[in-house]
């Protein structure tokens, strides 16, 4: 019986096929979770964690809308307040702005920063040389520095406001700006003075042109007059912020 | 005519890893418990196969079925909190085990038949 015998054939084929195709996919999902060893009987735990952490996260974002509530609450009684003097006022805001603990509006600029395009510094010959190019912490340290310098008010990377006590740092491929983290391409937005931070960021032999200079190499964006910017508050932890006074 | 089955299999490893598709973590133990009803039913088809009573029928439907049931019973465990894929992986394995046993036990015979 040949066609029997070749239909069994053809059976054990597609069998064998189906088979190793889904060995090789729970081998593929097992290689990716080798972390989490057992999952069968982690399973529960992890869903009732995943539970947990939803949980956290709502109350978190509560809170957090609770506090820009209240914060706006604050504003408002201040100004309802007729005996605060106006110069104490004023004063208050320009604290509020450079603490980064309002969102703010104005005029301003924007820019953006990514890695390389080249990957490698060619023919160098030196291995030193030869890494990628890539953002780091002090590039868009030198950026937002320059930006205070030149007179900007405020100033947000990729759309987290930095505060006073700010820290920008490099935690592997992320940037870490404040609490939060972030990633290439990097966009930087101030508010100042257009032409001001625009004159102080493109002058000749300054910070773009170190970062675009054959040290750096990266891709700059040119920075652009923006009528109208808004940067959000300070999302984090503000006690932290304080008792970071000293060190920031 | 045994390769054609082993290249099919090398062919199924070779998608699988190749393409990109996987399945979300929390279905991988329905997968993995299906691969074992699956390994039983292959190693079930080469003993019938050396038993001289295989039946494609029996055989394509046993894989089909198994590997569905072995996941709709861990599925179903899972929903009402009972660990039903222990029954499955012990059913599976000790009959895993049982046609390996089988299986090494006709191929000796057949070779000391063939020997004398």
């Amino acid at each position: 019986m040949p066609s029997a015998r070749a239909r069994s054939t053809v059976i054990l084929t597609i069998i064998s096929m189906v088979f190793g195709f889904m060995l090789a996919i729970q081998y593929r999902v097992t290689q990716q979770t080798s972390s989490s060893v057992e999952i069968l009987s982690s399973n529960q735990n992890t869903k009732q964690t995943l539970e947990e952490l939803k949980v956290i996260q709502d109350t978190n974002k509560q809170l957090e809308t609770k506090l820009s509530e209240l914060e706006q609450q604050i504003v408002q009684y201040e100004k309802q307040s007729g005996a605060m003097n106006e110069n104490l006022r004023k004063e208050l805001e320009n604290a509020r702005i450079l603490a980064a603990t309002v969102p703010v509006q104005g005029p301003g600029i924007q820019l953006t920063i990514s890695d390389s395009d080249m990957n490698r510094v060619p023919n160098s010959g030196d291995p030193e040389k030869e890494i990628p190019r890539i953002i780091h912490d002090v590039d868009i340290n030198r950026v937002v520095n320059e930006l205070f310098l030149a007179g900007a008010e405020a100033v947000a990377v990729n759309g987290i406001r930095v505060a006073t006590t700010r820290s920008i740092v490099c935690i592997g491929p992320v940037v870490k700006v404040n609490d939060q983290t972030t990633t290439v391409p990097v966009k930087i937005e101030a508010i100042g003075n257009p032409q001001q931070l625009i004159t102080a960021l493109t002058m000749r032999a300054g910070v773009l042109d170190y970062l675009r200079g054959p040290d750096r190499q990266l891709t700059v964006v040119p920075p652009k007059e923006v009528p109208l910017l808004k940067l959000p508050a300070y999302t984090g932890d503000f006690n932290r912020l304080s008792k970071n006074e000293d060190g920031g | 005519m045994i390769w054609i089955p082993i290249v099919g299999l090398a062919l199924g490893v070779f998608i699988g890893l190749v393409i990109n598709f996987s399945i979300p973590i929390q279905y991988s133990s329905y997968l993995s418990i299906a691969i074992l009803a699956a390994l039983d039913t292959v190693f079930g088809g080469i003993r019938a196969s050396l038993e001289r009573h295989f039946d494609s029928k029996v055989f394509i439907s046993g894989f089909f079925f198994n590997t569905l049931l072995a996941a709709l019973l861990a599925f179903i465990g899972v929903k009402l909190g009972v660990d039903l894929y222990l029954a499955a992986v012990f059913a599976f394995g000790v009959r895993l085990f049982q046609n390996i046993a089988t299986i090494r036990r006709l191929l000796m015979n057949r070779r000391q038949n063939s020997v004398k």
